[in-house]
C-alpha cells in the first residue's frame, strides 16, 4: 500500500516536472504598459479613491520611464498613462513636470506641450510647468514669441525665481516682440513691492527699451547693406537716406554704433541679446539623449 | 448607563480577542510598512505615495474590522443563544445594542490609534523630521474614526435584523457603495436623476468622510470638514435608532 502511494507520488511529481518543462518561458523584455484603463473605470475599481488610483498608476509610469531599455521599447505609452493619472488626480503637479520633460526630449513635443498645458490649467501655482512649455517653444519649435508668453506666465506665478523675468525679456526680444517684453516689465514694475525687485526690473526694462530701439536701427542697417553692400559709417546716415525718420534715443545714455557683425549697440551699454538660434534639430530616432540622461537613456 | 458601560467593557475585551481583528490589524501594519518600500520606487514626492497608501490601508483595514466584527456581535449572540440571559437582566435591548456599539467603537478607535502611530512613525522616518505630524494628518485620522463609527453602526443595524453572514455581506456592500455615491451622481445624467439622489441620501457618503487628499497635498483642512463629521455622527445615530426600533420588536425565539 505504501509502495503504491509512493509510486503515485513520484509519478505525479514527474508528470508535473514534464509539463512544467513544456510551458513557454516569458522572454525577458523591456518593461511596458500593456493596458491603460479609462479613468472612470479606475475610479470605480478603487471605490472612488481617485488619488490612490492615480498614485498606483503613477508608479506604473515611473517604472515605464525608468526602464533601462526604454529607447528600444519606445515611449508611446507615456502620454496616455500620465493623461489618465492627471485625469484622476488633476493636482498631481510632478506628473505633468516629469512627463513634459521626458516627452519633449524623446521627440514627442506635441504630447509634451499637451500635458504641460493641461498642467498649467490644473496646477496654476507650479511655475515650472509654463517654464518648461516656454522651453519647448523656443528649443524645439523656434517659436520665441510663444516662449515669451509662457515664460511671462511662469514669471507671474508666486514663488517663481527672479531669473524667469530675464527669460521673458530674452524670449520676447528674440521673437522680435520687445514691445511685449516692455509691457510685461512695466506691469512687473508696478507690482514690485521691495526695492531690490524694483531695481532688477528697472534694469531689465532699460535693456528692453534698448533692444526695441536698437532692433529698429538693426532693420535699417540691414536695408542699408542691401543698397550699399557695406554698412553705414555713422548711424546718422540712416536718417539722411530716409531709412529711418529719426534716430531713437539710447536708453543707456550713450551713442549708437554699428559693430563689426552689423548689429547696432550702445557705447554706454554694448550688451545685446544674441540673435535667436535655430530650433533644435530633432533626432532621427526618438530617444533620450545619453549625454543628458545617463543611465535612463541606455 | 451602567448597563451600557458594562456591556461595552465586555464587548471591548471580546473584540480585541477576535482572531479576525488581530489578523487584519497585523496585515494593515504590514501594508503600511510596505507602502514605505513602495514609496522608494517612485521619483520625487515620496510623501504623496507613502501617505496615500498608508491612509488607504488604514481605512480599508478599519472598515473591514468594523464590518466583520460588527456584523457578528448581535447576530452571533442570537445564534449562540447567549442574548436571552443578557436581556433577561435589568438591561433593555436598546441598552444592549448601545453597549455592543460602544465596545466595538472603542476597539476600532484603539486599532486606529495603533495604525496611526505606525503611519506617523513611517511618515516622520521618511521625512527625517516631525514635519508630517500636522493638523491635516490629525484631521484625516479623526475623520477616519468617524468613518469607522458609521460603518460600525451600519454593521450593528444589519446584525440586529439578520444572520452574521448576511449582515457582513450587506454591511460590506453598503460600505463599498458608500465610496461610490458621488461617482454615481456624477455619471447618472438625463432621465430619472432622482434615483441617484435617493441613493445619495440613503447610502452613507463615506467619501465625504475622507480627508486623505489634505494630507497628500499638505493642504489645509477644508472648511466644510466639520459638517461632514456632523453628517457622519447623525448617520450613525440614525442607523442605531433604526436598529433599536427593529430589535426591540424582534422575536428572539
Amino acid at each position: 500500500m505504501l509502495a503504491t502511494r509512493l509510486a503515485l507520488f513520484v509519478a505525479f511529481v514527474g508528470a508535473t516536472g514534464l509539463a512544467a518543462s513544456r510551458l513557454s518561458v516569458e522572454e525577458e523584455r523591456p518593461y511596458d504598459i500593456e493596458s491603460i484603463p479609462r479613468p472612470g473605470m479606475l475610479a470605480w475599481v478603487f471605490l472612488g479613491d481617485r488619488t490612490l488610483a492615480a498614485n498606483l498608476n503613477w508608479m506604473r509610469a515611473v517604472q515605464y520611464i525608468g526602464e533601462g531599455r526604454a529607447n528600444e521599447r519606445g515611449w508611446s505609452k507615456l502620454y496616455p498613462i500620465v493623461d489618465v493619472v492627471t485625469d484622476l488626480d488633476p493636482g498631481h503637479g510632478y506628473a505633468y513636470q516629469v512627463a513634459g520633460t521626458i516627452l519633449g526630449s524623446v521627440d514627442r513635443v506635441e504630447e509634451s506641450n499637451r500635458i504641460l498645458e493641461k498642467g498649467i490649467r490644473n496646477v496654476p501655482d507650479r511655475y515650472i510647468l509654463p517654464y518648461l512649455r516656454a522651453f519647448n517653444a523656443f528649443y524645439y519649435d523656434g517659436d520665441w514669441t510663444t516662449a515669451g508668453r509662457y515664460a511671462a506666465v511662469a514669471a507671474r506665478t508666486p514663488g517663481a525665481p527672479p531669473h524667469v523675468r530675464q527669460n521673458v525679456l530674452a524670449y520676447y526680444v528674440k521673437g522680435h516682440r520687445a514691445d511685449a517684453a516692455i509691457a510685461f516689465l512695466e506691469q512687473s514694475l508696478l507690482e514690485a513691492k521691495d526695492p531690490d525687485t524694483r531695481k532688477a526690473v528697472e534694469s531689465q526694462l532699460k535693456q528692453a527699451y534698448l533692444e526695441r530701439n536698437a532692433a529698429r536701427l538693426d532693420e535699417a542697417v540691414e536695408r542699408w547693406r542691401e543698397l550699399y553692400v557695406v554698412g553705414p559709417l555713422v548711424i546718422e546716415q540712416l536718417v539722411a537716406t530716409g531709412l529711418v525718420d529719426e534716430i531713437p534715443p539710447d536708453p543707456a545714455g550713450g551713442r549708437w554704433y554699428v559693430d563689426a557683425g552689423g548689429r547696432v549697440r550702445s557705447t554706454a551699454h554694448p550688451y545685446r541679446f544674441a540673435r535667436p538660434e535655430p530650433a533644435a534639430r530633432r533626432p532621427h530616432e526618438p530617444g533620450l539623449d545619453p549625454a543628458r540622461y545617463g543611465d535612463y537613456a541606455r | 448607563m451602567r448597563q451600557i458601560v458594562a456591556i461595552a467593557a465586555v464587548t471591548f475585551r471580546e473584540v480585541l480577542r477576535r482572531k479576525v481583528q488581530v489578523n487584519l490589524l497585523v496585515f494593515g501594519s504590514l501594508v503600511i510598512l510596505a507602502s514605505f518600500m513602495l514609496s522608494k520606487l517612485t521619483i520625487g514626492e515620496q510623501h504623496r505615495i507613502l501617505s496615500d497608501l498608508g491612509l488607504s490601508a488604514a481605512t480599508a483595514i478599519g472598515t473591514l474590522i468594523a464590518v466583520f466584527v460588527g456584523s457578528s456581535l448581535v447576530a452571533g449572540d442570537i445564534e449562540r443563544r447567549v442574548l436571552q440571559p443578557v436581556v433577561a437582566k435589568p438591561a433593555s435591548r436598546t441598552q444592549y445594542l448601545l453597549g455592543r456599539y460602544l465596545g466595538l467603537s472603542l476597539a476600532l478607535l484603539l486599532n486606529l490609534l495603533a495604525m496611526a502611530i505606525l503611519l506617523s512613525c513611517v511618515l516622520c522616518f521618511e521625512a527625517g523630521s516631525l514635519h508630517p505630524l500636522d493638523a491635516s494628518l490629525g484631521a484625516a485620522l479623526l475623520m477616519m474614526a468617524v468613518q469607522f463609527l458609521v460603518v460600525a453602526a451600519v454593521a450593528i443595524l444589519f446584525s440586529s435584523v439578520t444572520s452574521t453572514t448576511l449582515a457582513a455581506i450587506f454591511t460590506l456592500a453598503l460600505a463599498m457603495a458608500g465610496h461610490l455615491t458621488s461617482e454615481v451622481r456624477a455619471i447618472w445624467q438625463g432621465e430619472a436623476t432622482w434615483i441617484p439622489k435617493v441613493i445619495w441620501y440613503l447610502v452613507p457618503n463615506l467619501n465625504a468622510l475622507s480627508l486623505n487628499a489634505s494630507v497628500i497635498y499638505r493642504s489645509p483642512v477644508p472648511a466644510g470638514a466639520w459638517l461632514a463629521a456632523l453628517y457622519g455622527a447623525f448617520y450613525a445615530a440614525a442607523a442605531l435608532s433604526l436598529a433599536s426600533l427593529t430589535f426591540e420588536r424582534r422575536d428572539l425565539r
